[in-house]
């Protein structure tokens, strides 16, 4: 079924294979530096999210794409932060819903709720009363809907992410076929 | 395979094209129903707020995992403001538009108080909380007509809230596009309110001596 092509496969010198790797990582190496120029731009390591829970609809669904900055000034109650829980696992992108600064530096108390969420969020602090504006990763400024869908269906069914890197590797190796 | 080949680059072509333009429209969008930096930096001359009762009380938190008895205050507070725009060919504002998906308000209390750590130096340590809010999804719910107390709690970090003199509240506004940036202002805000201390029972011993008593400690609704 697949004669002429592996026929073909045969036939490639290594120079060329490793041609062909080196414009892949090329392609790749210049989407990193874009999104960590990202990162550095707007002052955050994680400058681009998607939303994974349901607790700030109706404003948010899963698979909406927020993007982030840190401000430099203090955070107000009313902004939309995400931060990463002590437990690990998925960011949480929940409304600020009390501030107490620092009399100085930058540092701030801060205590969140989820719109969709009847109750603080304390219990996901792991211990204590509030967060820092250390572990805030940034400030939602923009939003675009349904946008992440795709990564939600990725990271939900793995097998579907092996399969997609899969027909890209295929894609990649056999593009420099002139037929 | 000659047909993957030109099947693939056509779709490669077609997705290009149409996220370039998708993302052109979206910042398009975003700019163009942002709301103005008068909207942004003003208040609303026709809204309407008031707090009608302020009391200082102790308590302890039924729902939160943090149950130790601490001063909360009790705020009841009057609003009346609309949101519609109805009113912008007479002052009124226009925050709806076209892109607006939903406008959370929430009342803000905001006070100062000393930190302890600053040790004495006059460290002023700047707090706001949220005591109550609303999401309002659709333009003509934008009419706020109401008479009532906080939903969140009021609670200072040092548990107490002696030695703060008054706080000021403020009614913020978010407006959330359905894409595009956020945005955030100010409605209304009232002037400084004063908090008053608690209510201490005071009771009279036989031999002449008074002496504080506490009041019972009660089981806040949040």
């Amino acid at each position: 079924m697949f004669q002429n092509e592996l026929a073909w496969l045969r036939r490639q010198s290594v120079r060329g294979l490793l041609a062909q790797f080196l414009t892949v990582l090329t392609v790749l190496s210049t989407s990193l530096a874009l999104y960590k120029g990202l990162s550095c731009v707007v002052d955050s390591e994680s400058p681009v999210v998607v939303v994974l829970s349901g607790s700030m609809e109706p404003a948010f669904y899963r698979g909406d794409l927020l993007l982030l900055s840190m401000p430099s000034e203090k955070l107000k109650v009313g902004d939309i932060v995400v931060y990463n829980t002590v437990y690990g696992g998925t960011p949480i992108v929940h409304r600020i819903l009390e501030t107490h600064d620092d009399y100085e530096g930058n540092d701030q108390l801060i205590l969140t709720k989820g719109d969709n969420n009847d109750s603080d969020d304390v219990v996901l602090y792991g211990g204590p009363s509030w967060l820092r504006r250390s572990q805030i990763v940034g400030k939602v400024q923009g939003y675009v809907p349904y946008v992440g869908y795709m990564t939600i269906v990725l990271n939900d069914y793995p097998k579907l992410k092996y399969a997609l890197l899969g027909l890209i590797g295929v894609s990649v190796l056999f593009s420099g076929e002139d037929s | 395979m000659v047909l993957m080949n030109t099947l693939t680059s056509r779709l490669s072509a077609w997705s290009g094209l149409v996220l370039s333009v998708l993302l052109f429209l979206c910042s398009a969008v975003s700019f163009l129903t942002y709301p103005s930096p008068s909207t942004l930096k003003s208040l609303n001359p026709r809204a309407n707020l008031t707090v009608t009762s302020v009391e200082t009380i102790l308590g302890r938190q039924r729902w939160s995992p943090n149950r130790e008895e601490q001063e909360f205050v009790e705020v009841r507070f009057d609003l009346a403001t609309d949101l519609t725009g109805g009113l912008a060919g007479q002052g009124g504002r226009a925050l709806w538009t076209w892109n607006t998906k939903q406008v959370f308000l929430s009342l803000v209390a905001s006070w100062d108080s000393v930190d302890p750590r600053a040790r004495g130096k006059g460290g002023i340590r700047k707090n706001e909380a949220v005591l109550w809010d609303r999401i309002v999804q659709r333009r003509e719910d934008a009419r706020v007509l109401i008479s009532q107390g906080n939903k969140y709690a009021l609670r200072e970090v040092g548990k107490r809230w002696a030695g703060i003199d008054s706080a000021n509240f403020t009614l913020h506004w978010n407006v959330m596009p359905h894409v595009g940036m956020l945005a955030y202002g100010h409605e209304a805000t009232t002037g400084a309110i004063p908090i008053p201390a608690r209510a201490r029972r005071v009771r009279q011993l036989p031999n002449g001596e008074t002496v504080e008593e506490d009041e019972e400690v009660r089981r806040m609704p949040y």
